[in-house]
């Protein structure tokens, strides 16, 4: 066995899926090896309390394509999706939810697709195996809004399948429960998205792991990936946008303030509040200042993940480290 | 690492921050509990400026006993910051936390030391109390507090004695008085921490009760620590929902002016409630844009402080 890297590598992260292991591994294996290319698979153990790491290191004594990474403790799909994506060694990240609601059988086709030159292909689970009214509502009007609000309209953010560049994505930051936004977060750097149907199969084994109540936290998501996306084009401009709301209210006050000085009453409870809302407005406006400073102290390069995704002509990328294969 | 069932040599560390009659004493029953357990070990006091005269007593000692190390700081210090310097200088493989004053039991160390065996961090619980009952009710109504806040059960969190792999000492990043919280800072790396029952020392009983500040500033330090542990990550979280709701709570006022304006036929300009209705949505804009800000600083700072920890790769 060759330790070189491979082409590809599949992350999944499991959670108490001692069950679905065995078969997990051995469809990922069926739907890999036609594709004749090297692969490694990477099941990140988010701290399960059964024997999921049990299971997986048992197959992996067999199969050194099989790398299993133990975490300290339960911590969450997304930071456990970042743990595999930082050790992974492949040229191509591929993602997937260790539920087998997800096809590996996908796999190959979303690799021809990325290949066609794409940075990201992101999974759209188009016949959902779900309950309709707590997982598909809430994830439609999720989607539409993500879409709305980013530009980048994806009909399906929440599925786990998605292959990417590897150089882009460790690149990128990712914690939280960003994994919904990466689309989002990697047009940022000008990344090329598509976006193809996969299957998708309902549970076979256990619990579904998430709930419903998290609308308000995506809402609250998407404002920081709004925040984030937009501070990073414009520092400043976005506070500033914000700081035109209690601007405008505080015009709009002191106008009737200054109408009501030529009729009868007058009192000093509107240019109090006129000159309250011009402070917020001036307040927004120095958290803009104050962001543009974090992120020059920040360790973020846009700048970076920008000339990874730019098309060359007659240029070397700066980091040599490309094997000669690069196509378009 | 983790399941290596060496304690090798230990390390003994003594910050010296409050009440001080026995610190002398006190080392030199600890060093023969020390010494009893058969380890290679040392002794790091990291005393406090404000501590001078046992400074200059340890320093006599230490003149002749090489194990004994001190780090005197050059000012006062919160005992979380102390510790913290200390274990820059620690050498063992595990590391023993001891007030200077006792605690409890010095023949019940070991015990300690058994149930490290199998874990990388054991808390000392004061059990049985010798105290009085209101003592032990403060200990429990902070206990519980920690429960409610944090999820997580820690039977006394007054007690000090604390024993660990050194790997955790040196990856914890403790500061002010942050000492108390160890254990869920220590969570927070990975660590899962273990309690065990020790007898509580005699000593530990006769001690006066706290001023009413101490308990301003312990309830400071929770909501610190709740912050930073639940909302680490994600601030807007945190101050969205502060945001938020006053937010909600000023548009609903103005909403009800509003009502009253148009069709109750009440005043609406020249209300103070209006002035203090806007101060709710203001304030709920302002901490919104705090929380953005805070988003920001994480984001950018995302690639150095990763959020997972690993235990171990196969392959």
């Amino acid at each position: 066995m060759t330790r070189d890297n491979p082409v590809l590598s599949i992350i999944v992260p499991l959670f108490n899926e001692e069950e679905s292991v065995p078969l997990l591994y051995k469809k990922l294996c069926e739907a890999l090896n036609p594709m004749g290319i090297s692969y490694e698979i990477l099941l990140v153990n988010d701290g399960s309390k059964d024997r999921t790491f049990e299971v997986a290191s048992k197959i992996a004594e067999s199969d050194n394509r099989l790398r299993v990474i133990e975490l300290r403790k339960n911590y969450g799909q997304t930071p456990a999706m970042a743990a595999g994506i930082d050790i992974a060694r492949g040229e191509i990240l591929a993602t997937m939810d260790g539920d087998l609601q997800n096809d590996p059988s996908d796999i190959p086709m979303m690799y021809d697709k990325l290949h066609e030159g794409y940075d990201i292909v992101v999974g759209w689970r188009h016949k959902r195996q779900d309950k309709l009214i707590t997982r598909k509502i809430p994830s439609m009007i999720a989607n539409r809004l993500i879409g709305k609000v980013t530009g980048v309209p994806i009909k399906d953010n929440g599925c786990s399948l998605k292959l990417y560049r590897a150089k882009l994505m460790k690149q990128m930051p990712f914690y939280n429960e960003m994994h919904r936004f990466i689309p989002a977060l990697l047009s940022v750097s000008g990344s090329k998205v598509a976006q193809v149907k996969v299957k998708h199969h309902a549970r076979q084994f256990g619990e579904s792991k998430y709930g419903l109540s998290r609308i308000y936290k995506v809402l609250l998501d998407l404002l920081t990936i709004k925040t984030i996306g937009s501070v990073a084009h414009h520092p400043v401009m976005w506070f500033a946008k914000l700081a035109a709301i209690p601007l405008i209210l505080s015009v709009i006050i002191t106008l009737i303030g200054i109408y009501q000085l030529f009729g009868k009453e007058s009192s000093l409870v509107l240019p109090t509040i006129s000159v309250l809302f011009m402070f917020t407005s001036f307040f927004l406006i120095s958290l803009g200042i104050l962001g543009e400073q974090i992120y020059k102290h920040g360790s973020i390069e846009l700048s970076k993940l920008s000339v990874i995704t730019s098309r060359m002509t007659n240029l070397r990328p700066p980091d040599q480290q490309t094997s000669g294969k690069e196509e378009t | 690492m983790n399941g290596d069932k060496v304690i090798g040599k230990i390390s003994v560390v003594v910050p010296v921050c409050e009440r001080t009659e026995h610190t002398l004493t006190n080392y030199h029953e600890y060093r023969s509990a020390v010494e009893a357990l058969g380890q290679d070990f040392e002794f790091i006091y990291a005393i406090n400026s404000q501590f001078r005269d046992i400074a200059d007593s340890l320093r006599e000692i230490a003149k002749e006993d090489k194990q004994l190390k001190l780090l005197e700081l050059s000012r006062n210090y919160g005992e979380g910051t102390v510790l913290q310097a200390a274990f820059d200088y620690v050498t063992g493989d595990s590391t023993l936390i001891l007030p200077p004053y006792k605690q409890v039991e010095l023949n019940e160390l070991p015990k300690m030391f058994e149930a490290l065996k199998t874990v990388d961090i054991v808390l000392a619980t004061r059990w049985p109390r010798m105290d009085s009952k209101f003592k032990q009710t403060q200990t429990r109504v902070f206990s519980n507090l920690i429960e409610r806040l944090t999820n997580q059960k820690y039977s006394d969190a007054g007690c000090n004695v604390r024993l660990m792999r050194t790997q955790v000492a040196k990856e914890l990043n403790l500061y002010g008085d942050q000492h108390r919280f160890l254990p869920l800072l220590a969570y927070e790396l990975g660590y899962i921490p273990f309690e065990i029952k020790l007898k509580q020392a005699h000593e530990n009983v006769s001690r006066g009760q706290h001023k009413p500040g101490v308990y301003l500033r312990r309830t400071l330090d929770l909501l610190t620590i709740v912050f930073l542990t639940k909302f680490n990550k994600k601030p807007l979280r945190f101050f969205g929902i502060l945001g938020t709701s006053s937010m909600i709570i000023g548009f609903l006022g103005l909403i009800y002016m509003t009502y009253e304006r148009l069709f109750l036929d009440v005043g609406m300009a020249d209300r103070p409630l209006l002035v203090l209705m806007s101060l709710f949505l203001v304030l709920g804009i302002q901490l919104i844009g705090i929380g953005l800000i805070g988003e920001t600083i994480i984001f950018t700072h995302s690639q150095q402080n990763k959020e997972y920890r690993i235990k171990k790769i196969i392959n």
